[in-house]
């Protein structure tokens, strides 16, 4: 989680947990949350976010795009709450636009509101979808480009 | 060759180790903001740990001046950015002027419009990448 007023958020997954008995562990990063009926880190390492993540069957998230990498390529429902929810002065928050594509292609649920958290579990869970196909069209130019560039064949140029 | 990699935390950060498979045969450093996540890799990983602006800028600050000084004296053959802000709009002009040739990813996270410091930076970006169709 980034610096946004979460506490709304994790206070309503704790609530999830006491009712449903799921196990439900949080990353509160600064914001002092503690959880009575969930699991409550700071900070995780690669290592420790993947056996996190390899875990889950449902992540709930701020719609930031690492988290949402790691839901699509797990192939597990994703419930993704943009930043603008509960920082509504936000202007200019792309986290929807990116949040409206996840949804759009059938693997994750927006929620706009956080009294709408559970209900946005609920469908998330009910969702079907394919194995996720990764896009490794970035990689695969990148390997060729570098390539090119160590065997000399590339100069600095104008961006093209 | 060597590979120099700037990102920002969290999800930058994730989008660099995304392309991992690209820059990891050659001889790399990456310059990164200070976090748990990244404090780990530098176990493994050859990086520069730079304190963020929004916790302290003198100690930013410090950490900016640090990495002009690593660009300038490794002077490497290609820089790689998956966003990392101020440090990108101070590194990309110097890197241009050694010669390096250099390579920005707009973030995958930016949708609808170029970021603030991909519209400054890719005047200076041999290649300028982005994710999103609608951007091109």
């Amino acid at each position: 989680m980034n610096d946004a007023p979460w506490n709304g958020l994790f206070s309503r997954m704790d609530d999830y947990a006491a009712r449903t008995g799921e196990e439900v562990i949080m990353q509160v990063g600064n914001t002092g949350f503690e959880g009575k009926h969930t699991e409550c880190f700071k900070f995780g390492t690669n290592d420790s976010m993947k056996a996190i993540y390899d875990r889950a069957d449902l992540i709930v998230c701020h719609a930031g795009l690492g988290t949402i990498l790691n839901a699509l390529e797990r192939n597990i429902p994703v419930v993704m709450i943009p930043r603008v929810v509960v920082v509504p002065e936000l202007t200019r928050d792309q986290q929807g636009a990116v949040a409206e594509k996840v949804e759009k292609i059938g693997r994750g649920v927006v929620v706009n509101d956080l009294d709408d958290v559970f209900e946005g579990i609920e469908k998330a869970r009910a969702l079907e979808f394919p194995p996720y196909k990764r896009d490794d069209s970035l990689v695969r130019f990148l390997i060729d480009l570098l390539a090119e560039i160590d065997a000399g064949h590339m100069k600095t140029e104008k961006r093209r | 060759m060597k590979v120099e990699l700037l990102c920002s935390w969290g999800g930058h950060l994730q989008e660099m180790l995304e392309i991992q498979e690209a820059w990891s045969r050659y001889d790399h450093e990456i310059i990164t903001y200070e976090s748990e996540r990244a404090r780990a890799m530098s176990d493994t990983e050859p990086m520069l740990i730079v304190y963020p602006p929004w916790k302290s800028i003198p100690r930013f600050l410090w950490g900016l001046a640090k990495s002009v000084v690593h660009v300038v004296f490794d002077r490497p053959d290609v820089l790689i950015s998956t966003g990392m802000g101020w440090v990108d709009i101070v590194i990309f002009p110097i890197c241009k002027i050694l010669g390096t040739y250099t390579i920005y990813i707009e973030s995958g996270g930016n949708v609808d419009y170029i970021s603030g410091t991909g519209n400054f930076v890719r005047r200076f970006a041999d290649r300028f990448l982005v994710r999103w169709e609608g951007l091109a």
